[in-house]
């Protein structure tokens, strides 16, 4: 019994419950850390499909958020709902904040394109965007920064951060 | 219930000092290793913002689970623990743990009859277990209810069942369906002991049955007309009916049996028993489950041992084959000793049994393979 005891205690642990202890262990937690990094509370924060990355958006970062699956979902036209983002984006924009896109906004899974069709219809949206966002590739996720046009401001460009996150 | 039954119950009933080893033991590990990764269960990151938010108390399928855990977050805040809700509310989880222990300790040592040593040492059996370990250092709905649940088991596997016992059972049980719906599954178990009582000749098949109904339903059904009357969105008996059956309404939550179906149990069991994530950090094998279980989503499951080394994972699948082959041959052993046994602790193998097959079932049908810690 004493074996047993310490085989199911060796195993739990080592195998699993020690990985638990650490935040950068949690797969949504790693996907939301890029984008906290680079965002204020002022700040909009664009998501695909994921309810849960909102979920920990607004449990650890308290920033505002929308999730496209939730405008599509509510729009009845799928110009309808391009146009309701880009709006909040303009907005955000012209109030001098920051817009970050998350990588599951650009390009949705398979899953989320199969109950959601018209979350394509925001390629045509970011097919405009991608003129002037700067692309943050990280491990784990890459963001999409949009910032208020400022003469001598940053160009559009490509900065990859691989190693920075989920050590 | 008569005195030479009391006078049996009492001298079988550890005392708090008994209890408190276990206790002790357990709340302190556990309180070492909270959680960090709420990812690992599917809905701990939405229980955290509802309690945090203090809306969205009333969910159908966990009623009572939210107020209790703000009301627990509102007393620590009170006096003066500043630390995260969400570790509050795993250290909640925690007590009942310890305390699930306690109960299960108590089953051992009274209804089995072991000695104070060997019942801690049975104990660390649960205790080490992924399922019972992890969801008590977590925020989740389960482990208050399983507490309701164990104290109902060791009523129901006394020496002799009355009304009292029946009463009592449908009390701890229906609080525990308040708490986590899921375990309404725990009534095949009052159903297996009152016709088990009624073979023995212990009471009547109905009159138990009735008196346990009489405690459960209105323990349940106070609760649950609370929140439908406070709830703006329930406006009429369809939309009560709707709110009540929500998950039912939704396809994601549910998937048909088939032949996968066995194999989602069994991943459901080996994460109840060892956690078996470091099976992820095996390539090979992680391809084949993925191909296996294309409706459940794993990359969480996999994102957490990413860094554990392919060597130290097929050395722990060795000791979990080792841990497999000892349970199947003492397990195999104790067939042969099976007719020793007294009519107790068959009954409570029996009812012990019935539950896991009831609780098995479950992950089964649902696409989420949630361990079943019960």
């Amino acid at each position: 019994m004493a074996i047993l005891v310490a085989l199911m205690f060796v195993v739990s642990f080592v195998g699993s419950i020690r990985f638990t202890r650490n935040r950068d262990n949690d797969y949504y937690y790693s996907q939301i850390q890029p984008l906290l990094e680079r965002s204020n509370v002022d700040d909009l924060i664009v998501l695909g499909g994921s309810e849960k990355l909102q979920a920990y958006l607004r449990r650890y970062g308290k920033v505002r958020s929308v999730l496209l699956t939730s405008v599509s979902e509510t729009s009845n036209a799928n110009s309808e709902c391009v146009l309701r983002v880009e709006s909040a984006i303009e907005e955000e924009l012209a109030a001098g904040g920051t817009v970050l896109i998350s990588r599951d906004g650009l390009v949705p899974g398979q899953e989320t394109i199969r109950r959601y069709r018209g979350i394509i219809a925001f390629r045509s949206l970011w097919n405009r965007y991608s003129q002037r966002w700067i692309t943050r590739e990280f491990r784990e996720n890459t963001v999409y920064i949009l910032q208020p046009r400022k003469a001598g401001g940053l160009t559009p460009h490509l900065e990859t951060y691989r190693v920075t996150v989920g050590r | 219930m008569k005195r030479h039954q009391e006078a049996t119950m009492q001298s079988q009933s550890p005392t708090l000092r008994e209890l408190a080893i276990p206790f002790a033991i357990y709340l302190v590990i556990c309180t070492l290793t909270l959680s960090r990764v709420p990812s690992i269960t599917t809905d701990s990151i939405n229980y955290i913002n509802s309690i945090d938010s203090a809306c969205c108390w009333f969910h159908p399928h966990h009623l009572l689970y939210g107020p209790v855990a703000w009301a627990w977050v509102a007393i620590c805040k009170s006096l003066g623990i500043r630390i995260d809700s969400d570790l509050l509310v795993s250290e909640l989880n925690t007590i009942f743990g310890a305390l699930s222990l306690c109960a299960f300790y108590s089953i051992v040592r009274c209804r089995l009859g072991s000695d104070r040593w060997t019942a801690v040492l049975v104990t660390g059996l649960p205790a080490f277990s992924w399922g019972l370990r992890y969801y008590s250092g977590c925020v989740e709905v389960y482990v208050i209810p399983l507490f309701c649940l164990l104290l109902s088991l060791f009523l129901l596997s006394a020496e002799h069942l009355d009304g009292r016992t029946f009463a009592f059972a449908g009390f701890l049980n229906e609080i525990a369906v308040a708490l986590a719906e899921l375990s309404v599954l725990f009534v095949v178990v009052v159903l297996f002991a009152a016709w088990y009582g009624h073979q023995r000749g212990d009471g009547r098949l109905t009159k138990s049955l009735t008196i346990y109904v009489s405690a459960a339903l209105p323990t349940v059904a106070l609760p649950y007309l609370w929140a439908l009357s406070s709830l703006h969105r329930v406006t009429s008996f369809e939309t009560a009916l709707r709110w009540l059956t929500d998950y039912g309404h939704y396809s994601r939550f549910w998937s048909p049996l088939s032949a996968s179906s066995v194999f989602k149990a069994g991943v459901g069991l080996g994460q109840a028993f060892i956690g078996s994530h470091f099976v992820f950090a095996l390539p090979l094998f992680r391809s084949w489950v993925e191909i296996k279980l294309r409706e459940v989503y794993l990359i969480n499951d996999i994102y957490l041992v990413r860094n554990l080394g392919a060597a130290v994972a097929r050395f722990l699948v060795a000791l979990s084959i080792a841990l497999c082959l000892i349970v199947l041959f003492s397990g195999g052993f104790s067939i042969f000793s099976w007719p020793e046994l007294s009519s107790q602790k068959q009954r409570l193998i029996y009812l012990s049994l019935v539950w896991v097959l009831a609780y098995g079932y479950s992950p089964s049908f649902t696409p989420r393979s949630t361990p079943s810690i019960g």
